[in-house]
């Protein structure tokens, strides 16, 4: 029997993501539609942010009463004599490297020219839209017989009608241009050429500083020397960029961090509002309900939250020491699906706050799992290779890890307009955070059972 | 042979599909950016105010918070109530009611088409909840309408992209939503649209006239649909069917409360005196996609045009203002002709639309959940044309295909306009006291309109070319 993509039987995760995204926007479609009509529910509030956000002018430089707040913010400190350092005296802080300001430095100079501030943003969105389309479009492209029978669905599931795509696009974050480089690192992790993968993880990593923990990935595939570049790559780069901005390099770094600290201090890890996807805001989220937990189980609560109130950016170390230590222990052991997956939740979830933006990953891990074959340009003569749940280690563990990744994925994926009050964003979303962190220990469990096995026998 | 082949094999069924998908990717952003940036209410647009007003009828106030109260529905268990005499209520004092109490009858359509709502009514009166009578005929409604999509999808089960058509032709699809969202019971006619669409010409033989009966009895206008028996050479059938309905529907006025005489005669009373709820024909909101409107909204914009034209297009606008089922009654005689002189070598795409659309549009004012029959249609050509047979919906039938592109594409291009919730609005007419539906919505019907006619003339050329040739040789 023909099919189109993966047939069911040689590879049936495919299908079965596509299965469960369509059954949840078949669900988010009337639920939305009562939420937003019925309820007075506002779709950008819950999904994303108010969208009077008051960034710019809005009658002339925005669109209606929106300004794309992520691309009008750091507008607002070029050309200031202080970028970083900012975040004092009720002001916004930067937590944006050199690096990352950079295509806001570019939408700046367009702005200057005839194009005005409106011809800017359009030509930043309409980029920032390819780049988050990059996985959708790398599937079509993989999984068509030819241009006559593209099955364009995913254009649709991963890519314009999905949470991630929304919220980056509402907010204008350049958060969105990382999604292609993170694409490329999963495909090349560990394929020829070898330069690909880390030139990947320092392009995201230019983009937003936490996607240098990728290389954490190059590491549980042995390849220590491409995890080195990629980390010294990294860090030379944005320091040079540091160093070669108005400020100079010390006191811009200096400001940069004294904005980092204040960035993570600007929402309470123990709010739900506005989502947090961090393992801070997980386990902080356990806590909450432990403490209402009878004696000592309810202290032991108080007492979690108490200190990820204190302590925000440890949870996120305690993970990151956690892959970092399965990853080298268990080198070029652990199952590739176990490795992908927790090294592209991981930037999200090490941070103290982590915007619904942080998301974005999943965009990129749906199209591996969704995809089958490479793409021509990147490999001539279209080999085909699996897609990245197929295998046969398919006995009881990894089993469940797959189909609790599978339902968190189409979570994150799908929009579902549901919220408590008028005010309030996804309550669906809201403990996303614990959701990954759920299935990043239990795949890294997974993985380390698979990988002892293969030791003993 | 195995039915539930992939899209892919079927080009128009192919088509359709990418189209589909085509309207729903530009729905979304246009969507949001209208409700989100530029205050637009989107939800209004598409269907009808939220805020409907019916919520003080006390049939189904109090089942939820918002400001929404399914007009349609409140509306319809009212007359239904009043109508068969169920409970005790005082329709003198009802606010809101829109009929005259003191009538036999109030209701537009014959007691038949009443069904749905006597049985929530008396589940109501019977001491189930109102919001649990309510959601109960709200799921059979839902039910109703998704059966296109749940047709395809299990026709195409096994497939990568199996589930898409309960997106596409289901819950994201403009009908479905406007149907459900006023909870107005024409979307009961979808399942009987789909068994006459699925079995015209096929066994066993009584099935599909009987689906013209059964949509008959959710609307009377569907009686039309017998067009198709006749297209497929089954005149029989065709007056069979006109028969049952006609005897049925006037034996069921014998079983109102207020007696044979005075329920018919008032019920033909409120069909002649229709105008529609809000005014007349030259509204543009709520969306009207009647043949009457059509012509009226051509009209008047052709009568800015100078010298002859123009006045041409201003008595077009102005007699069929005054005369707007005549219209509808030419298109169906003209109609009811060609499909007769070509029946039995007309395409199934031919015998399946024209009849479905002429039924819809009939009336003078058609709302837009009417534009449900575009669920059967994109169905039939995104689905296998019969449950066990050959792949390849009904424009890919025949192998090779023998549809022109002049019918494939407008065919399903207008399917598409029909069906994706398109959210572009102009600015709000001062004139109508709701909220501007969008353009594709208001526009729809000229498009409906010039695909039968197009339909009408292409079969005409072609059946005059084969009795010529056939006459030749």
């Amino acid at each position: 029997m023909p099919t189109i993509g993966n047939a069911p039987r040689q590879d049936p995760w495919p299908w079965r993501l596509r299965a469960l995204l369509i059954f949840g926007f078949v669900i988010a479609a009337v639920v939305g539609w009562a939420s937003v009509s019925y309820f007075h529910r506002d779709p950008a509030t819950v999904e994303s942010f108010t969208p009077v956000d008051g960034w710019c002018d809005a009658p002339t430089q925005g669109l209606g009463v929106h300004c794309f707040g992520d691309f009008g913010f750091p507008r607002t400190l070029l050309g200031e004599p202080d970028t970083w350092g900012v975040g004092h005296d009720g002001h916004a802080p930067n937590p944006y490297t050199a690096l990352g300001m950079v295509p806001h430095l570019v939408t700046k100079v367009l702005a200057d020219t005839d194009l005005g501030v409106r011809g800017s943003l359009l030509i930043y969105l309409l980029v920032l839209a390819a780049a988050l389309l990059a996985p959708a479009l790398w599937i079509i492209m993989g999984t068509a017989r030819t241009w006559r029978t593209r099955d364009w669905l995913p254009l649709l599931l991963i890519g314009v009608a999905s949470g991630p795509f929304l919220m980056t696009m509402d907010r204008g974050n350049s958060i969105g241009f990382a999604v292609p480089f993170l694409l490329l690192f999963c495909l090349f992790l560990r394929d020829e050429p070898g330069w690909v993968a880390p030139a990947a993880v320092i392009a995201a990593a230019s983009i937003r500083p936490q996607f240098v923990l990728l290389a954490l990935g190059l590491v549980a595939v042995r390849r220590w020397r491409a995890a080195l570049y990629a980390a010294i790559g990294t860090v030379a780069l944005n320091a040079l960029a540091f160093a070669v901005w108005p400020g100079g390099l010390v006191g811009n770094i200096r400001g940069w961090l004294s904005d980092l600290n204040a960035f993570q201090s600007t929402t309470d890890v123990a709010s739900d509002n506005p989502i947090n996807i961090s393992a801070a805001h997980a386990v902080s989220s356990v806590g909450a309900w432990l403490s209402h937990g009878p004696g000592v189980i309810g202290s032991f609560g108080e007492g979690i939250q108490s200190f990820v109130h204190d302590h925000v950016a440890v949870p996120g170390l305690i993970l990151i020491a956690v892959v970092a230590v399965v990853a080298v222990v268990f080198r070029g052991r652990i199952a590739p699906a176990v490795i992908i997956v927790s090294v592209l939740a991981l930037p999200a979830l090490a941070q103290g706050v982590a915007y619904g933006y942080g998301l974005i990953f999943a965009l990129v891990l749906a199209s591996l799992i969704l995809g089958q074959a490479r793409p021509a340009i990147l490999r001539p003569g279209g080999h085909r290779s699996a897609a990245l749940f197929a295998g046969n280690d398919e006995s009881g563990g990894m089993v469940a890890w797959k189909w609790t990744t599978l339902c968190v994925l189409a979570l994150s994926l799908v929009p579902f307009i549901v919220s408590t009050d008028l005010a309030s964003q996804s309550a669906v979303k809201e403990q996303l955070g614990l959701a990954w962190l759920i299935v990043v220990v239990f795949g890294l469990v997974v993985g380390v059972r698979y990988a002892k096995r293969g030791d003993l026998a | 042979m195995n039915s539930h082949l992939p899209p892919t094999d079927a080009p128009w069924g192919r088509r359709l599909l990418t189209l589909l998908f085509i309207g729903l990717l530009v729905a979304l952003p246009v969507g949001w950016v209208s409700s989100q940036y530029l205050g637009n209410q989107v939800s209004s647009t598409l269907s009808y105010n939220v805020q409907d007003g019916w919520c003080e009828a006390g049939v189904y106030a109090g089942v939820g918070p918002g400001p929404h109260c399914f007009g349609d529905y409140s509306q319809s268990a009212l007359i239904a109530e009043h109508d068969f005499q169920i409970g005790t209520r005082d329709f003198t004092q009802q606010r809101p009611y829109l009929s005259n109490p003191g009538d036999a009858y109030n209701s537009l359509y014959p007691p038949i088409s009443q069904l749905p709502h006597v049985a929530s009514d008396l589940l109501r009166l019977g001491g189930v909840s109102p919001s649990g009578s309510f959601y109960l005929y709200v799921a059979f409604l839902l039910a109703a309408v998704l059966i296109p999509g749940i047709w395809v999808a299990w026709c195409w089960r096994g497939t990568a992209v199996a589930l898409a058509p309960l997106l596409v032709i289901g819950l994201a699809a403009l009908p479905a939503i406007v149907a459900v969202d006023r909870g107005n019971s024409a979307g009961f006619v979808v399942p009987f649209l789909m068994v006459f669409a699925v079995f015209l010409g096929r066994e066993p033989k009584l099935m599909a006239p009987a689906a013209v009966v059964g949509a008959a009895f959710v609307r009377p206008q569907f009686i039309l649909i017998a067009l198709g028996l006749v297209a497929i050479g089954r005149i029989r059938h065709a007056l069979g069917a006109v028969g049952v309905f006609a005897a049925a529907t006037i034996a069921s006025f014998a079983l109102m409360p207020a007696g044979f005489g005075p329920s018919l005669q008032s019920w033909v009373g409120n069909v002649t005196a229709f105008r529609g709820g809000f005014g007349d024909l030259t509204f543009s909101t709520p969306a009207n996609i009647s043949v009457a409107r059509a012509l009226v909204s051509t009209g008047s914009w052709v009568a800015n045009w100078p010298g002859p034209i123009g006045r041409l297009g201003q008595h077009m606008a102005e007699f069929v203002f005054n005369h707007p089922l005549v219209p509808s009654v030419v298109l169906f005689l003209i109609a009811a002709v060609v499909l007769f002189l070509g029946r039995r070598t007309l395409p199934r795409s031919v015998a399946i639309t024209v009849p479905l659309v002429i039924a819809a549009t009939f009336s003078a004012v058609v709302p837009a959940y009417y534009l449900t029959f575009a669920l059967v249609i994109a169905a039939c050509i995104l689905g296998p044309r019969f449950v066990r047979g050959p792949a390849g919906g009904m424009l890919d039938e025949q192998v090779p295909s023998d549809t022109p592109w002049f019918w494939g594409w407008p065919l399903i291009i207008v399917t598409m306009l029909s069906i994706a919730p398109l959210p572009f609005v102009r600015d709000t007419d001062p004139a109508s006291p709701v909220q501007r539906n969008a353009i594709v919505l208001e526009q729809i019907g000229k498009l409906w309109l010039a695909l039968v006619v197009l339909a009408l003339v292409w079969i005409a050329v072609r059946t005059w070319r084969r009795r010529h040739e056939h006459s030749q040789a």
